[in-house]
């Protein structure tokens, strides 16, 4: 099951308990890894757009921690912090992602960042696993056995059309 | 997000990790049902799906008439669509991250071109 949102094409692989979410870049690989790699870069777009870096602490290394605190327009602060597992240049990240409120940093979600290239623009392909596993199937089989909804964009049309 | 919420999120996600209970949500989504009909898709005793439906109400997404012999269930609606925001703040952190992007690596990219140097 997949279903296109603007250019991010968001899929639920089934029995896995993962979210997979890409999108085709107009750009060459190796800038697009770039951007995800530091401060510097990272400040200029991760995150909600009505958001910006209060602070940034990138190591970019394998075992390297990051932290990083979003600040939005109502001065609201989101921090989220993680580690570094996995970084082969320039083809993937994987690092870890946390929360960092109670509760929900008890819970690491694992995300895996792929860079592939293809005829000059860049594929990347971000899957998380869930941290909670069955919750991200269970939300979704509750939308879908209604028979209408296959994507979370239509499970929270047919949650609102029910509220 | 407020404790109660967390703790309402951690419930309904707890109680969405069985099958069943899955399929007793989405028999619900057609109408009420009652105990006996909620129980027969499933080869499972009545005391076995009542306890399925335990969960589901202290999670808070089903009610339960009070009336013991006509125990109808029914489901309810917004706990289910706050599950679904939940998932869908973490797709748009995402989907909006990477609108962002393109516009920054647009402007990478110029800024390559002006210094004539890839990296």
């Amino acid at each position: 099951m997949n279903a296109t949102v603007g250019k991010l094409n968001v899929e639920l692989p089934e029995g896995r308990p993962e979210i997979v979410m890409t999108r085709t870049f107009e750009a060459a690989r190796e800038l697009v890894f770039k951007a995800h790699t530091s401060c510097e870069h990272m400040s200029h777009w991760w995150g909600p757009r009505s958001t910006s870096f209060k602070s940034c602490d990138v190591d970019f290394s394998e075992g390297g921690k990051w932290n990083i605190v979003l600040r939005d327009s109502d001065g609201n602060d989101a921090p989220f912090k993680g580690e570094f597992r996995e970084i082969v240049e320039p083809e993937r990240i994987t690092w870890t992602f946390i929360y960092d409120v109670e509760p929900f940093n008890a819970d690491e979600a694992v995300e895996t960042i792929v860079f592939t290239e293809q005829d000059g623009k860049t594929l990347v392909t971000v899957t998380s696993v869930y941290p909670s596993i069955e919750a991200r199937d269970g939300a979704a089989a509750t939308g879908m056995a209604d028979g209408a909804a296959e994507t979370w964009d239509r499970l929270e049309e047919y949650a609102s059309t029910l509220a | 997000m407020t404790d109660a919420e967390e703790e309402f999120l951690d419930r309904a996600f707890a109680a969405l990790a069985d099958p069943t209970r899955r399929a007793i949500l989405a028999r619900l989504a057609q109408g009420e049902a009652g105990v006996t009909e909620l129980a027969e898709p499933f080869q499972m005793s009545l005391p076995a799906v009542s306890k399925h439906l335990k969960v589901l109400e202290r999670a808070g997404l089903i009610t339960r008439s009070s009336q013991a012999q006509w125990r109808y269930c029914r489901l309810r609606p917004e706990p289910l669509k706050r599950v679904a925001d939940w998932v869908g703040d973490y797709r748009r952190f995402w989907e909006e991250s990477y609108e962002r992007l393109e516009d920054y690596l647009e402007d990478l990219k110029r800024k390559t071109e002006t210094e004539g140097e890839s990296k």
